[in-house]
């Protein structure tokens, strides 16, 4: 997918280098010291240079960067991510593919959530972006301060993981959190004091550019009048260049009187002196140009076909006159007037040609601009030319292209300028306005420009539009919860819509969700099932699929799972295009859930890792507890117990994480079944206790009889039958009225079950029936598959054998499967179970894990310095290293441009070794202040860090005396050295590191052959001493406890070859002794 | 087993996942100016891809020649509506009208039933609002499917597929002995559904008024399996195999060949 049709390239063009430009060495150097940091913000008025120094800086860089123009159209999310990925698709032409097909769909999603889009482009950048680059955003401050932008500039900037470095050029410090942290602020602000110009450089750029040696006194007298601000430097420069190209000498303007005046004034007084110094043609083009805003080039001669733009443009850009060009010198060529410039040629043709001439141009243009369907530039353009009932009846017009493409401040802005008066002939554009306004969240605004929307279409007999308004009115009051006042309303507009009409599509889904508050579930079905059949008609992709959903959520409540799976296949279904949405999520995981239902397992599976996909696109941490659950409960189903309990615990963690009670979910009530099926029944009751405590303190009728269901399988289980069928008849009567069938289902077998124990079997017959009815009716086969399989005594039993299928009495005839093992570790230990994101093991060779059974394998990497850089960080302090660390040790003999190349391709190449192949990606890297470190937020288990813990672990025990905890802990720790550190690595730091975990792992070596030894084991500490000895040959106090172990076994002998064996070892290869209490233990144990 | 409720969620709300809904139950009511129905109800499913079965064919001949009600009933996949299907367009006229939750309303399910018998005139196409004064609510079954049986001459055919949506209705017990009396005397009434209907069928079944077909004879015999597998491109080894294994239950068959 490519960008988006309503981007501006020339928005993207960076300026054009300006001739005659001084080199500003003291500012180009804080620049760089900040390059580390994620933004460089240059704050200053207008005119200090700030884009020029910026642009200077960025072209002199070795990295690929992306520069975005700002305008006040830019305020609005979607037009701003637009933007800013078109921008970075130009470093990488697939780039983007994803957050733009979010963004075309993305609607109000982005207003509410805009940190998910953000989280896309970032994991985009991640996937696709190897090299480090420099984004700019120019003029920032043009999308003013109540903006949703600065909350995506802050999570960009928030993680921006060191690939790209912000530098934001703005006229005021903007409201971004990285501006409140003062200290850390300081250091990446460019201001107004920074850009002034200093002595030395007011002397240079007079020297530099005219070749003017200016002596003490003038350039003091300069810089204390202008206070170094450049735009009044470049002004007396300029002057001063056409005096010398005149012949004239250096100015000889009374500038000290000038430059007393205000800021405005100095610039007035030198734009007059160049303006003075054109042509009269010159002057009458500079006015007439002044009234667009940015000059494209080939725009400009469309529009001005007298003025010669293509000649007159270049020659005034390249002699500097405040006009300023951005382009790549081929056809998108763009140029911009100085601020300051524009605003004095206005002030100057309104003057001199009088307000006529200056409305009657704007005219001009702006039909030029509709002649060319370009109304967006045109509404503006009216609007200044007093056209205003024109400009609404524009905006009433294309306003739907504005939403459509996310420009709501657009509408706003331009809606605000134009009077009520011509809004309210033209009420369509209120509607437009309405809907910018509801996108933007501002609800009560929505609502009264629809109020009126309503009266001025009644005034001029709009019946399509008013039913257009009184939908959205209706809309508006259902999302409050006023439901009677949404369905008035939503009366009133159909009886204006048209049969088969948008507005009639729309009335119906509200309807529908109207009547799902009301819990009128069969009405509401019937009300989407009108509402997709419009949306099918017209075509309308998007609202087929949020009706589809909405329909396919009553059949699944009430029990028929495969009604509500045809529903989702309208969306699902083969072919069906995948839509990067955040619902989406919720759809596959729904879809997920049905399919288990039904055992269609690998279709769960697959969903599932769908909206896993899109949980972690969009970072959706608060659905991803549900997620794991569902997964979990889908091990469980295939009897893969361990890896159902440590996704159960996945869950538990990631509901905690977010701040989600797990009891507000299904969680406890899976988790309890799981227990069941481990046969911890104990644990199982709890948890739905807990449940049903919980369900009660919130009237949740249907969950508390579900969980008692639960309750009431635990105790048949347990025998307890007193009062049992009573409880379940309860329930299922529950389900039953309330139609789910399921439920009635489940509730029907136990009860079977129930009279099965207590011999009733005439009733348990009657329950069997309802069982196999509500299973032949919803398809519930895979469901009493399995219940034969466990019941068969049950269907065996004539009066049911008879009434079954013929396949269904062949299974019940058939020898039972063999089932599997459960093998799940024991109740007590579950709860302890570990589980992790990433294994590191670097104890022995490396090892790396996403899943216990599949290790990293070594090409994953690409390169070796990538694992090893990683590993690095893994095994280092707090799992952190500085970047000037790794640089340091990992390219210590190149020069930087080589570590430019490679560093951030390295780091990438970590990142996607890490998440190839997976459907969940994690950010196992990040990178905070300078250093990169490992994730906290993700579950790492390193043998490194587990070894050490072990070994504080045994001294702890050894201080306590505590035999057992000591010999627990130091065989764990003897398990997890697998060999040295990092084998086959032989770089100095592994080296170093080698060497620490060869000694500690002695220490537990040799603890634990001297509590085999006071434990009289002799086997032990003559095997673990073989091991000490493989490693340190000369370890006198290990060969003191073998002589000991010898002598305990009253082998003199053998002591004696030890002894001697060790001495002459010690002679010919260190020229020493043993110690004098090694020869006292060996004479004592000989005598 | 899991249980099922509270478990799926919305999807239509920008904002954030929503909880999951309680349900309240509510009567299926909706004013008369809201039904709806929609045409692809009333339209003869795809035959294309079918097998026509002469055995099938030859017993719902019968079927319609003795009785004035055919009623199949089997499980999901074992063939119900292609027999029927294929069956209704052997018929020199017939009406096709496929029930689903929403005709638990009974005045939706009166609607639909004329509107199929009706033949059916659709607005855009696809979609119909039907507005009725006759069928504001069950005033008197009996008079309401007379009426509807009675207003234009029927079909010789009326299918009236999953039937079993209506069976846990309070007003289905009345319905269907009156529904099965009223079939007029050149017209024949074919059902299908999944499960049998909870009235009892033996008092109607032993005066030779309805015929129930049940899910064993829509079997495929080994016969019909070659011809399909034949049909298919699979041989014949294969297909007395897998009708071995299924005992010839269609669904399951056809799993077995993908």
């Amino acid at each position: 997918m490519g960008s988006p049709a309503f981007v501006l390239k020339t928005k993207l063009l960076p300026p054009r280098t300006v001739p005659e430009i001084l080199h500003r060495a003291r500012l180009f150097e804080k620049l760089n010291s900040n390059q580390n940091s994620p933004v460089t913000i240059a704050a200053a008025d207008a005119g200090c240079g700030k884009t020029t120094l910026i642009s200077e800086f960025v072209k002199a860089q070795s990295k690929p960067s992306v520069w975005y123009q700002l305008d006040h159209s830019d305020a609005d999310p979607v037009v701003f991510l637009n933007y800013l990925t078109t921008g970075i698709s130009q470093l990488k032409p697939e780039f983007g593919a994803k957050i733009f097909a979010y963004l075309a769909d993305a609607g109000e999603d982005l207003a509410h959530f805009p940190d998910r889009a953000v989280d896309l482009l970032i994991n985009e950048i991640l996937d696709q972006i190897e090299e480090q680059f420099i984004i700019v955003l120019d003029d920032y401050h043009h999308i003013g301060r109540d903006t949703v932008v600065h909350r995506i500039v802050d999570r960009f900037v928030q993680y921006s993981a060191d690939l790209f470095h912000l530098m934001i050029t703005t006229r005021d410090i903007p409201p971004l959190a990285i501006a409140k942290r003062k200290t850390q602020f300081r250091s990446m602000m460019i201001t107004r004091e920074d850009l002034l110009f200093t002595d030395d450089e007011v002397r240079q750029l007079f020297k530099a550019t005219l070749n003017i040696e200016l002596s003490d006194d003038e350039v003091e007298e300069y810089g204390k009048r202008t206070q170094g601000w450049v735009t009044a430097l470049q002004l007396i420069r300029q002057v001063a260049e056409r005096e010398l190209a005149s012949g004239g000498e250096v100015p000889s303007f009374d500038y000290k009187n000038v430059l007393k005046g205000s800021e405005l004034d100095i610039f007035d007084y030198f734009a007059e002196e160049v303006f003075a110094r054109e042509s009269p043609d010159t002057e009458d083009a500079f006015m007439r140009l002044s009234v667009v805003e940015s000059l494209p080039l080939n725009v400009c001669s469309r529009l001005f076909p007298d003025l010669k733009c293509a000649a007159i443009l270049p020659d005034l850009a390249q002699r500097n006159v405040f006009l300023s060009v951005a382009g790549d010198g081929a056809e998108s060529e763009v140029y911009r007037f100085h601020p300051l410039f524009r605003d004095f040629l206005q002030r100057r043709f309104r003057s001199v040609k009088g307000n006529a001439a200056i409305l009657g141009e704007r005219k001009r243009v702006a039909d030029l601009y509709l002649r060319d369907g370009g109304w967006d530039q045109a509404i503006p353009l009216l609007i200044d030319a007093e056209e205003t009932e024109r400009a609404a009846e524009i905006l009433a017009e294309h306003g739907t292209k504005w939403i459509a493409a996310g420009a709501f401040t657009s509408i706003s802005r331009n809606a605000e300028r134009i009077s009520a008066a011509s809004l309210d002939r033209f009420p369509r554009s209120l509607l437009q306005m309405a809907e910018a306004e509801r996108l933007q969240g501002q609800l009560d605004n929505a609502k009264r420009l629809l109020e009126r929307a309503v009266r001025c279409m009644a005034a001029i007999d709009d019946k399509e539009g008013q039913a257009e308004a009184l939908h959205s009115l209706a809309s508006l009051a259902r999302r409050k919860g006023e439901i009677d006042k949404a369905l008035t309303l939503l009366a009133s507009a159909e009886s204006y819509a048209d049969d088969g009409s948008e507005a009639a599509m729309r009335c119906a889904n509200t309807r529908g969700l109207c009547l799902v508050s009301d819990g009128n579930w069969v009405a509401a079905e019937q009300q989407f099932r009108v509402a997709l059949e419009i949306a099918e008609a017209k075509d309308n992709e998007q609202f087929v699929r949020v009706v589809a959903h909405n329909l396919a959520l009553a059949p699944g409540f009430r029990g028929d799972f495969a009604e509500a799976i045809r529903w989702f296949r309208r969306i699902f279904g083969d072919g069906k295009p995948e839509k990067l949405l955040p619902q989406e999520a919720i759809g596959h995981l729904n879809v997920a859930r049905l399919h288990l239902y039904r055992g269609e397992l690998k279709e769960t599976e697959d969903h599932l890792g769908r909206s896993l996909h899109l949980c972690q696109l969009f970072n959706l941490r608060a659905l991803r507890g549900e997620i794991f659950e569902a997964f979990a409960n889908l091990y469980r189903e295939r009897m893969e117990l361990p890896r159902a309990e440590e996704f159960y615990r996945r869950a538990e963690a990631d509901y905690s994480d977010t701040g989600i009670n797990p009891l507000s979910k299904e969680f406890f009530e899976e988790f309890a079944k799981y227990y069941r099926l481990i046969g911890d029944r104990v644990r199982s009751r709890t948890l739905l206790e807990r449940l049903i405590e919980h369900r009660k303190e919130r009237n949740n009728e249907h969950g508390i009889h579900s969980a008692e269901l639960g309750i009431c399988r635990l105790d048949l289980d347990e025998g307890r039958v007193a009062g049992l069928v009573g409880r379940i008849t309860g329930h299922a009567e529950f389900f039953k009225l309330r139609g789910s069938n399921f439920d009635e289902a489940l509730a029907m077998m136990l009860l079977a079950e129930a009279h099965f124990v207590s011999g009733d079997l005439k009733v348990m017959s009657a329950a069997v029936a309802r069982v196999l009815d509500l299973s032949a009716r919803f398809d519930y086969e895979y469901w009493l598959r399995n219940e034969i399989e466990h019941n068969r005594d049950i269907f065996a039993y004539d009066d049911i054998f008879e009434r079954l299928p013929l396949d269904l009495r062949t299974q019940v005839s058939s020898e039972p499967k063999e089932t599997k093992p459960v093998k799940a570790p024991p109740a007590s230990t579950v709860s302890t179970q570990p589980f992790s994101d990433l294994s590191i093991e670097l104890l022995g060779h490396v090892r790396i894990f996403r899943d216990q059974q599949n290790p990293l394998s070594a090409d994953a990497w690409t390169t070796k310095r990538a694992r090893d850089i990683f590993c690095f960080i893994a095994s280092s302090k707090n799992r952190r290293v500085a970047k000037d660390v790794l640089m340091d040790l990992f390219w210590a003999d190149e020069d930087l441009r080589t570590i430019e190349k490679n560093f951030h391709p390295t780091i990438s190449h970590i990142r996607k070794a890490l998440n190839a192949g997976r459907t969940m990606k994690q950010n196992f890297l990040l990178f905070r202040d300078g250093a990169y470190q490992l994730n906290a937020d993700v579950k790492f288990l390193i043998d490194t860090e587990e070894f050490d813990d072990l070994i504080a672990a045994a001294e702890k025990a050894k201080k306590e005396k505590d035999n057992e905890m000591l010999r627990d802990a130091l065989e764990r720790a003897s398990k997890l050295y697998r060999g040295e550190f990092m084998e086959g690595c032989y770089d100095d730091w592994a080296e170093e590191r080698r060497g620490y975990f060869r000694e500690q792992n002695l220490r537990v070596l040799s603890a634990l052959a001297k509590l085999a030894f006071t434990e009289k084991k002799w086997t032990q500490v003559q095997r673990l001493s073989e091991q000490i000895f493989a490693d340190d040959p000369f370890r006198e106090d290990i060969h003191r406890l073998v002589l000991r172990t010898l002598g305990a076994q009253g082998k003199a002998a053998a002591a004696k070859k030890h002894f001697e064996t060790l001495r002459s070892s010690l002679r010919s290869e260190l020229d020493i002794e043993p110690s004098p209490e090694t020869r006292r233990i060996f004479k004592e144990l000989v005598g | 087993m899991r249980t099922q409720h509270q478990y799926l969620y919305s999807y239509h709300e920008p904002v954030d996942y929503i909880p999951s809904f309680d349900r309240e139950p509510s009567e299926p009511t909706m004013p008369a100016a809201h039904r709806v129905f929609i045409a692809d109800k009333f339209e003869l499913p795809d035959t294309s891809n079918l097998l026509r079965r002469n055995r099938i064919d030859d017993l719902l001949s019968r079927s319609v020649r003795n009785y004035a009600v055919t009623l199949i009933s089997g499980r999901a996949g074992t063939g119900k509506t292609a027999a029927a299907a294929l069956f209704a367009q052997t018929s020199p006229s017939f009406s096709w009208y496929t029930a689903d939750a929403l005709d638990r309303d009974p005045g939706i399910f009166f609607s639909n039933l004329a509107a199929s018998i009706d033949g059916i005139e659709t607005l855009s196409g696809r979609l119909t609002k039907f507005v009725s004064s006759s069928f504001e609510g069950i005033r008197d079954i009996e008079s309401d499917i007379i009426e509807i049986f009675g207003s234009n001459p029927c079909p010789e055919l009326i299918v009236v597929e999953d039937i079993h949506h209506l069976f846990d209705t309070e007003w289905f017990d009345r319905l269907f002995p009156i529904l099965i009396q009223s079939v007029p005397r050149d017209s024949h009434l074919l059902m299908t559904c999944r499960s049998t209907p909870p009235s009892p069928l033996w008092r109607m079944r032993s005066k030779q008024v309805l015929n129930l077909i049940e899910e064993e004879l829509l079997y495929f015999s080994f016969d019909e399996a070659s011809a399909f597998y034949r049909a298919l491109g699979l041989d014949r080894r294969r297909a007395y195999e897998h009708q071995s294994v299924t005992l010839g239950h269609p669904r399951r068959m056809i799993g077995l060949t993908d």
